[in-house]
């Protein structure tokens, strides 16, 4: 397989993302649609059902620097919440702590990091963890 | 598997299955949803072939038609002809498998043209629908109304 | 990573042997699929003296698919979006393989000549081309002398 360049692998995400052909459970777009370099993102995940998330939408910030896809992007929630993998101070999800953004693959996409981050959300140890007010921002 | 091919043993079908449907699929291409009769038939055909069919109007040729084109002699090959998917000379190969597209006369490697026929109906040099020279389908053949009849 | 097709490596020899005027393309070192382009703006086009870099990327299924290709320097264009994208029909629906990299970028070339605003991709610049023909080549002008300096 050849190695689909930074652009062109990010043009394809957001095609995607545009035409809403990913999971109904997450979005995301360019945060400037006249940028150019494509490096910043917002994104939403839907809180998993049967949870302390569910119903809630979470937005995200995403940032695909230089090196992204070989590289992952690094990304922080604006919606406050509460999990392990998640900097309390800065939204910021800690890459040490999250096995999607540590054992990063080239193949992952930002659909990959927000369905993964859902997943965290649901997981037993993760659901019922109490969380800040709906609504309230890092 | 579906129930319709669980039901009509389509995983063992033999040639004459295969070419009825392919006339069935010519049918469909051509008169689409609009026809009643088509679409009352069209409830025996598995939905995923179905959408299969409708995606493949812009799509490739039958392999029947791929695997009938008529090659050329390695004799009426000249040194420096190229194939202009490839961009190889056609005698770099010692056994050259060349074909000819029917009317434009366009020719390819064989291995290079199918790929592209596969999902185009244009010839790669002049846009030629290479399908649309051969005869149309006879739909009066007794074997399609058979099925009907059995199946209506 | 895989062996690069004997049409590629013909195809990039021959951009750098036999170039055609006004373009230039070249693979980069680490990505041989991947390829710095510039284009330099027609003559009595309102991209005249601009020079404009762009970036194609051959896919595996290359020449079965088309090159993917994009506007680096911005530019206003009916068919040019914000992010680059070209809006050209031999790279979607009218590709062939007969088609090779120097025929893509002249038919890029030839799209910088004559605008087509009633088959828009830039839908805003579409609308103002539409409107007032002179006022967008004002700008389409104004845009090159801003941005698509020649080094």
């Amino acid at each position: 397989m050849s190695r689909v360049p930074r652009s062109f692998r990010l043009l394809e995400e957001l095609e995607k993302g545009e035409k809403g052909m990913g999971p109904e459970s997450c979005s995301y777009g360019l945060a400037d649609s006249d940028d150019i370099t494509m490096t910043n993102w917002n994104g939403t995940i839907l809180g998993p059902p049967h949870s302390n998330h569910e119903n809630r939408i979470y937005s995200v910030a995403i940032e695909c620097g230089e090196e992204y896809p070989d590289q992952p992007p690094q990304i922080k929630f604006v919606s406050k919440i509460n999990l392990p993998c998640v900097d309390q101070i800065t939204g910021e999800v800690k890459k040490n702590q999250f096995h999607t953004l540590r054992e990063w693959k080239r193949s992952y996409t930002m659909e990959t990091l927000l369905l993964d981050l859902r997943k965290e959300m649901a997981l037993p140890t993760n659901k019922k963890l109490p969380q800040p007010t709906e609504g309230s921002n890092f | 598997m579906s129930a319709y091919e669980e039901e009509h043993n389509i995983s063992n079908e033999d040639n004459s299955r295969r070419e009825l449907r392919a006339q069935i699929h010519e049918l469909y291409q051509e008169n689409g949803q609009s026809n009643t009769l088509l679409q009352l038939l069209s409830q025996l055909i598995p939905e995923s072939m179905q959408e299969e069919w409708l995606q493949g109007k812009e799509e490739g040729c039958p392999e029947y038609f791929i695997d009938s084109l008529p090659r050329v002699a390695k004799n009426k090959l000249k040194t420096g002809d190229s194939c202009s998917i490839c961009c190889c000379d056609y005698m770099d190969d010692q056994y050259p498998l060349v074909v000819e597209l029917p009317h434009c006369n366009h020719r390819f490697d064989l291995e290079c043209v199918a790929v592209w026929l596969s999902k185009s109906k244009t010839c790669p040099l002049c846009r030629d629908d290479v399908l649309s020279h051969k005869p149309s389908v006879d739909v009066s053949k007794a074997e399609i109304e058979e099925d009907w009849g059995m199946y209506g | 990573m895989a062996s690069l097709p004997k049409r590629i490596i013909k195809e990039t020899e021959r951009l750098v042997s036999d170039p055609v005027p006004g373009i230039t393309a070249q693979p980069h070192e680490d990505n041989l699929r991947y390829f710095q382009v510039t284009i330099e703006g027609p003559q009595q086009s309102p991209y005249e003296s601009g020079v404009f870099e762009l970036e194609l990327f051959l896919p595996d299924d290359y020449p079965m698919e088309a090159p993917k290709v994009r506007f680096l320097t911005k530019i206003y264009h009916p068919n040019i979006d914000r992010l680059g994208r070209i809006c050209l029909d031999v790279l979607k629906t009218n590709w062939s393989p007969a088609l090779q990299i120097r025929t893509v970028l002249l038919s890029i070339q030839a799209l910088l000549a004559s605008p087509n605003p009633n088959d828009p991709l830039a839908n805003d610049v579409a609308e103002d081309w539409i409107k007032n023909e002179e006022a967008a080549i004002e700008k389409a002008r104004e845009w090159t002398r801003l941005y698509a300096k020649p080094k």
